[in-house]
């Protein structure tokens, strides 16, 4: 520990409980894994001097980037006694080029941050934002594959990431891209640059510590319009998905847009009615019915921007409502009665406008404390926007929960990000089983998760081609011949 | 913060405060409501509180609300974070270490994660035959915390017990003598002030304001003079409200204080009882009935509750024009704990009627209002930190322009006198009440 403190100062070593308690469980709270210590560099060649002291004392070190997640876990470790390296001090936004539109920032950097930044000193930019909390880190975010709710590209984070630094589990530094060039004036500009692209390995891995990224970022939009589009019935889901892959396909509505189905909204306006069912879940259909209809939501509901310039808006309205016609059971919902929902005017009011908020935690608290996303992908067509909702239906109910959810971003398949809500600590063990179910039974069918809480690793890469397995082992057993970086996260245990 | 644990305690297994919180409807369920969110950390746009409807220019967003937080820039020191500690205690899961109670007691209990905690405020508890919100916010948990390690006497921190000592045997936390309590008073007016039987009015003149703000005082008796009012101060039976001991979890400090000062107040037969301290009226207006569990024999008011109607009705003649662009600082004490009851408009109502004053919002106001961390027993530990905090609001008051900050609360005006002349900022302090005082 004196090594380390060496290294970062001896208040950047934390060791006390105080400070500890802060890693130890997120929101999942499915387990709660205390660490030895956390250090937090402030710069990058204070993470490769860490991760050479972790090589030459053989001691696992789990990354995080400021500690805010949701849903996918992310702060705490998956092996107790490891050392957390916490990047949240690394927080500088190092460049905002507001000419050709992207940013240079450092893993601490926050959403709040950046908005914050945006608004005061360049309100012609815009930042793609997630659902979740403010204070979750972009970097973070778009390394781990999260998506937005702007338009395309920018609602797909990792797609606007041109250039990255990577300090390598034996403490290597690493530029990505263009910047393999020293002195490259298109590090940020050109992702590709010369011979095999390896961006990709450092995203949803335990490969590197990324410690910058550039992002590109919009251009403010000259004009912008909204809507809400519904199906009154659940069995209609196939119509909505279909339209939704037509219109974000063909770039009439920004490809961050997203369907809820009644209850993930109506969890926006109202709490959990324990009244109802004598407290157990599943919720009757007719009562989700009778409250959709209370409170005019739909049974799906797509929350759509149209971005471009006020004739480039007009006429992507008209081809909407042209595509529209196709399907009669969909309907745009009056825009007053829109906006009287918290869910509806967030969405179309900041989320799609770059600003983060906090209407969505409603579903997240809507059956109790614990939270965890099951995201299969599904692709824009009838068919699979049906057989989802029947898996998601059957297997939550099975166990005792509520099938919410929300589509989120696409372009030519869409997110399902299954939200799972649960009593803490009553329902943990139950939740636990039925996350596992939802993802097997999910797979079985083909529908892959983009995105999953460490916790459950193990069984996804259980199922995953061997062949795969075989290269991203290989990588890992090259460039951490210790395996000391985040053993076991998105890759096998490389270390029998 | 410190890397290295020193001095420890055992966890003793019980913690009763927490556990009647954490037992509220099903055993330590409260603690898990958290879901992480920060929202305690830091404002963004808000939809659910018809305040901030619609605003889509709500001018404080994104800023951070947690001064803690803000200064050490690590979880552990947000509510979230000691939400955290409090668990791991509560569950047996960690013993208590110094640099814990460092933490636990880095906080001025402002309220400002109350407010803005997504959990406490919108989730039904787990309870299917009588759901209802759990009536317990961040705050709450941390002050049964604190009442807990004083009772095992862990906690406070030593200053705050020695502070609390000299509370017991002089009855004010500033190292001063009681008998010195009256000294601000202009030693021929001594003996009418305190000797009044009969006084419809008792001016509770609070510990920071009787020893180190007497400007305040002064300038209050200059307002009651001027409007005729019939006062008396309790002199020698004004003890400290407690409040330095009761925000720390020495409640049986602050206990007989209250138990004296609700007996001399009873014998006085006043009708009325005025304090221009926040903290002694948040004593008086909410704890004091609390712990007593008796109707207080007076009403309680605070100075600026009553200028407004001086003003209205010709009793104060505001004639002298001050020519001052200011600003207000709501202090936390008057504001946020007292909830409904909060003392917003008032101060804001009486410098409005001060001809020649400008009052300019700054962005956080009322219950967002930014924390100077003068009180809950912050600033005696924590001194380098409080005065930067109250630094930082006076940056906000300084970006609009105006030549003064004013408070109703001589904690916060302590913060502030501090901080300008460590900022060395050209801005002009000052107590409501000096300002109607100077315009009389």
């Amino acid at each position: 520990m004196r090594d380390l403190e060496t290294i970062v100062g001896p208040e950047n070593v934390l060791t006390d409980p105080a400070y500890l308690a802060t890693y130890t469980r997120d929101i999942s709270i499915v387990q709660e894994t205390w660490p030895e210590a956390v250090v937090r560099p402030a710069f990058t060649v204070e993470v490769q001097r860490i991760m050479r002291w972790a090589n030459k004392y053989k001691v696992p070190v789990f990354v995080t980037s400021g500690s805010c997640y949701q849903g996918y876990g992310g702060v705490t470790s998956l092996t107790p006694g490891c050392l957390v390296l916490d990047l949240g001090r690394m927080n500088r936004i190092l460049e905002i080029n507001d000419k050709l539109y992207y940013v240079v920032i450092e893993p601490g950097v926050t959403y709040r941050q950046l908005v914050k930044e945006f608004d005061e000193k360049y309100p012609h930019l815009i930042l793609d934002v997630i659902g979740g909390s403010p204070e979750a880190s972009v970097l973070g975010n778009a390394i781990s594959r999260g998506v937005g709710h702007t338009w395309w590209p920018y609602a797909e984070h990792f797609e606007c990431v041109c250039g990255m630094e990577v300090v390598l589990p034996t403490g290597e530094v690493v530029r990505t891209g263009s910047g393999q060039l020293s002195g490259s004036k298109s590090w940020h500009l050109f992702k590709w640059g010369y011979g095999p692209w390896i961006d990709g390995i450092f995203t949803q891995s335990n490969f590197g510590v990324v410690t910058k990224i550039g992002l590109w970022v919009a251009p403010r939009p000259e004009a912008y319009d909204w809507f809400v589009i519904a199906c009154p019935k659940e069995e209609q889901v196939g119509e909505m998905l279909e339209f939704t892959g037509k219109v974000m396909i063909r770039g009439i509505i920004g490809g961050g847009a997203t369907i809820g189905n009644a209850l993930s909204s109506l969890s926006a306006n109202i709490t959990y009615p324990w009244e109802i069912n004598g407290g157990t879940a599943p919720l009757p259909d007719e009562w989700i019915q009778e409250k959709a209809e209370e409170h005019g939501v739909g049974a799906y509901n797509l929350f759509g921007g149209i971005y471009g310039t006020e004739e480039m808006v007009e006429l992507r309205w008209k081809q909407l409502k042209e595509i529209m016609r196709d399907y009669p059971n969909l309907y745009i919902m009056d825009r007053d009665m829109a906006l009287r929902h918290a869910e509806f005017a967030h969405r179309v009011l900041y989320d799609h406008l770059g600003y983060p908020h906090r209407s969505l935690f409603g579903w997240a608290h809507w059956r109790g404390g614990g939270l965890s996303f099951y995201s299969p992908i599904a692709p824009f067509t009838r068919e699979d926007a049906l057989k989802m909702q029947e898996i998601g239906k059957k297997i939550t109910a099975k166990w005792g929960f509520d099938y919410m959810m929300k589509y989120v971003s696409g372009l030519r398949a869409i997110h399902h990000v299954g939200l799972l809500t649960y009593k803490v600590p009553d329902e943990v063990e139950r939740a636990r089983h039925c996350f596992l179910d939802l993802i097997k039974t999910y797979m079985d069918h083909g529908y892959y998760p983009y995105r999953c809480n460490p916790w459950a690793d193990d069984y996804i890469l259980s199922r995953l081609d061997a062949g795969y397995l075989k290269v991203i082992t290989k990588i890992k057993r090259a460039l951490d011949p210790n395996n000391i970086l985040m053993p076991g996260y998105y890759c096998p245990e490389v270390i029998e | 913060m410190a890397s290295k644990t020193t001095k420890k305690w055992p966890n003793p297994g019980r913690w009763p405060n927490l556990d009647k919180i954490a037992t509220w409807r099903s055993k330590g369920d409260l603690f898990y409501l958290c879901m992480t969110c920060r929202y305690c950390i830091s404002e963004t746009y808000e939809f659910l509180d018809g305040e901030r409807e619609n605003r889509f220019d709500f001018p404080a967003k994104y800023m951070i609300i947690c001064p803690p937080f803000d200064i050490k820039q690590h979880e552990a020191f947000s509510s979230y974070g000691k939400v955290e500690i409090a668990r791991i205690l509560y569950e047996g899961k960690s013993d208590i270490t110094e640099e814990m109670l460092k933490v636990i007691y880095s906080c001025s209990l402002c309220g400002a994660c109350d407010e803005e905690c997504f959990a406490a405020k919108r989730t039904k508890y787990y309870d299917m035959h009588n759901a209802e919100p759990s009536p317990y916010l961040p705050t709450d948990i941390f002050h049964a915390l604190r009442r807990d390690l004083a009772n095992l006497g862990v906690g406070p921190l030593s200053r705050q017990k020695e502070y609390s000592q000299w509370i017991l045997k002089e009855h004010n936390p500033y190292y001063e003598k009681h008998t010195d309590r009256l000294n601000w008073v202009p030693e021929d007016k001594r003996e009418s002030i305190t000797s009044k039987s009969e006084a419809e009015y008792i001016y509770f003149v609070g510990c920071t304001t009787s020893y180190r703000q007497k400007n305040i005082a002064e300038a209050t008796l200059k307002i009651f003079d001027a409007a005729g009012i019939d006062y008396t101060i309790m002199y020698p039976d004004e003890w400290c409200c407690g409040s330095p001991a009761y925000m720390v979890g020495l409640l049986d400090v602050a206990d007989e204080q209250m138990k004296h000062n609700i007996e001399a107040v009873e014998k006085t037969g006043a009708k009325y009882l005025i304090t221009s301290c926040a903290g002694c009226y948040r004593m008086w207006k909410q704890t004091y009935p609390e712990r007593s569990k008796e109707t207080l024999p007076v009403k309680v008011v605070h100075t600026v509750e009553l200028l407004p109607e001086w003003i209205k009705n010709g009793r104060l003649q505001l004639n002298k024009p001050i020519n001052l662009k200011v600003t207000y600082h709501d202090p936390c004490h008057l504001g946020r704990h007292l909830k409904e009851e909060a003392v917003y408009d008032q101060p804001r109502e009486t410098l409005k009627s001060i001809p020649g004053i400008e009052l300019i919002e700054m962005p956080r106001i009322k219950k967002y209002a930014y924390c100077c961390a003068h009180g809950g027993g912050y600033r005696s530990v924590f001194g380098e930190d409080a005065i930067e905090i109250a630094g930082r609001r006076l940056d906000e008051a300084m970006k609009l322009g105006v030549d003064a900050i004013t408070s109703a609360c001589p904690f916060c005006y302590r913060g502030f006198m501090d901080a300008i002349d460590k900022r060395k900022y050209n801005l002009k302090l000052y107590d409501v009440v000096e300002l109607v005082a100077q315009s009389l």
